[in-house]
């Protein structure tokens, strides 16, 4: 079920066929309980293995709390693609910045120079409103 | 009357040429994007007397965008030898360019930020110098040092 469910996702979401990118972009979401899940689709289309690490952020730039990610950090080979399933608090209407960020490049994870940071807008409207 | 009837020859020629039969298509609803297509380190040479790291070769990035909401870039500290320190980076000499264009772009010391909301390709040259904030820093000689750069698109 699962694995139908990923795949029902990665045909729902855009194909894109570069080098470090996420999807959806900006997106406006109703929060249906106290709790609002969400999936993103970050890809690796370099040459060679990335690390990736999702960070939230608050509309002002300031680290965002009430979030939960089961794996924070992915580590991708080329050519490959991760759905990335966020859990944030939604009682009150949120105004988010949803990130994946290059950490490391190679199997070594060596820390690159020029970090590529791909981020996405959502706003959640809350559930308490 | 022949200078008449030549020319509505060709205007009729003209009609005659738009008339064909076209593939008339639509994009559709493409989703916003910020996609980085290429990423490469660039170099910096270290001068002790004035304790300033110059930008020998520039780093660049190319970043495609549809609808972007802001392109920016912020400097962070100056890593190696299993040490970090803090250094004051001036992004003077930075570019953005959209094809040969050049992009409207605001550089505030350590941080750039440019207009990059129309579609495009965009190209992210990073230019200047990082002087150390610490004065009685003192280097080993041949030592490998980087300053990281994060360039962020939200989309």
């Amino acid at each position: 079920m699962r694995t139908v469910i990923k795949a029902a996702l990665l045909c729902l979401l855009p194909v894109i066929g570069n080098a470090h990118s996420q999807s959806p972009g900006f997106e406006v979401e109703h929060a249906q309980g106290s709790t609002h899940s969400k999936n993103y689709l970050v890809s690796n289309e370099y040459s060679f293995p990335i690390t990736l690490k999702i960070e939230v952020f608050e509309k002002d730039g300031s680290e965002a709390t009430g979030w939960f990610v089961e794996k924070d950090t992915y580590k991708m080979l080329p050519g490959s693609k991760k759905i990335v399933s966020i859990r944030f608090d939604a009682g009150t209407t949120r105004k988010l910045i949803v990130c994946s960020t290059l950490k490391g490049i190679g199997y070594e994870e060596k820390t690159p120079p020029v970090v590529s940071r791909v981020c996405s807008r959502l706003i959640i409207n809350g559930y308490g409103g | 009357m022949k200078n008449i009837v030549i020319a509505a020859a060709i205007v009729a020629t003209a009609t005659i040429a738009n008339a064909g039969p076209k593939w008339n298509g639509n994009t559709g609803n493409l989703p916003d994007q910020c996609s980085f297509i290429e990423i490469d380190d660039g170099s910096m040479t270290y001068d002790e007397g004035s304790q300033t790291w110059s930008v020998a070769s520039p780093a660049t990035a190319k970043v495609k965008t549809r609808n972007a909401n802001s392109l920016s870039v912020s400097a962070g500290e100056l890593v190696g030898n299993n040490e970090t320190h803090n250094v004051t980076v001036n992004y003077n000499g930075s570019s953005v360019t959209k094809g040969n264009n050049s992009v409207s772009l605001t550089i505030s010391d350590d941080t750039i930020t440019a207009d990059a909301q129309t579609t495009g390709t965009y190209t992210v040259t990073l230019e200047g110098s990082a002087t150390m904030d610490d004065s009685e820093t003192f280097f080993d000689a041949n030592v490998d040092y980087y300053i990281e750069h994060t360039i962020t698109c939200v989309q």
